[in-house]
């Protein structure tokens, strides 16, 4: 699933670690979010888009 | 303590417990891989309350629940593969059959025990955690779970341990073995004792 994970986040200027630190999830989760690689649960995704100030509609394309 | 640290005192504690292990596999003394263990168990768990971060989250846990299902898969494939095999050699030598006894108990009981942990967290996941009702198909699937696994080994076990129902070759003789199924082989039995 694409997503605005990495645009949003150095737009806020934090990097993956600190991001991860946020959510509650692991720096190389992060990475595979980023890349598409990971299909977040809700509530993951819940977590991500809560630590860049967003929401889940604007972070993952649908 | 970082993540990185943990990694590296969690690997020391593994080697240190294969080298436990197979020193007392090699002195024959089977009580120090269990202490060793629970050892092990304890310091890495102690271990994992002091890390800082997130030892393992939702997508490690989604890539082992996938390694779990390709490793039943493999290791079911590869056993009834080797069951069939050693089938073939059954009649050459005992041996082999018990042997592909083994693999096919420990094929049907891993699969077994696979369904059983899928269908109880399906159920958990479908009732409600205190009623009443769902307390009665929690533990009744594990009831049924408990049946199943006795019964496997019992009839396992007993096949394995009270010995072969077969004809023995004795001294250029025919001698039944238990309660063989199989007629008195025909064959010409020679002096040389072995079981048919």
């Amino acid at each position: 699933m694409q997503n605005n994970i990495k645009e949003l986040r150095q737009k806020l200027g934090i990097t993956q670690e600190e991001l991860a630190k946020q959510a509650g999830i692991r720096r190389e989760t992060i990475v595979f979010l980023e890349q598409g690689k990971y299909n977040p649960s809700l509530k993951l995704a819940h977590d991500v888009a809560s630590a860049l100030q967003t929401t889940i509609e604007k972070l993952f394309i649908f | 303590m970082t993540l990185k640290k943990y990694n590296k005192y969690r690997m020391a504690v593994v080697m240190l417990l294969a080298f436990g292990v197979s020193l007392s596999v090699s002195s024959g003394n089977y009580l120090m891989p269990l202490v060793a263990m629970i050892l092990s168990w304890l310091i890495l768990y102690n271990l994992r309350q002091q890390v800082d971060g997130v030892i393992a989250d939702e997508c490690d846990y989604a890539l082992a629940g996938k390694a779990a299902r390709y490793t039943i898969t493999i290791v079911s494939v590869f056993l009834a593969l080797a069951f069939f095999v050693l089938m073939q050699f059954a009649d050459s030598n005992h041996e082999f059959y018990n042997f592909a006894m083994i693999t096919s108990y420990f094929v049907c009981g891993i699969m077994l025990l696979n369904s059983a942990i899928f269908y109880y967290l399906k159920l958990k996941m479908k009732t409600e955690k205190h009623s009443f009702k769902s307390w009665i198909k929690t533990f009744g699937i594990y009831f049924i779970i408990a049946g199943i696994f006795a019964a496997i080994f019992a009839a396992g076990s007993l096949r394995l341990i009270s010995g072969e129902d077969s004809w023995l070759c004795t001294n250029g003789q025919w001698v039944k073995h238990g309660q063989p199924a199989a007629p008195q082989p025909t064959e010409i039995c020679p002096l040389e004792n072995y079981a048919k």
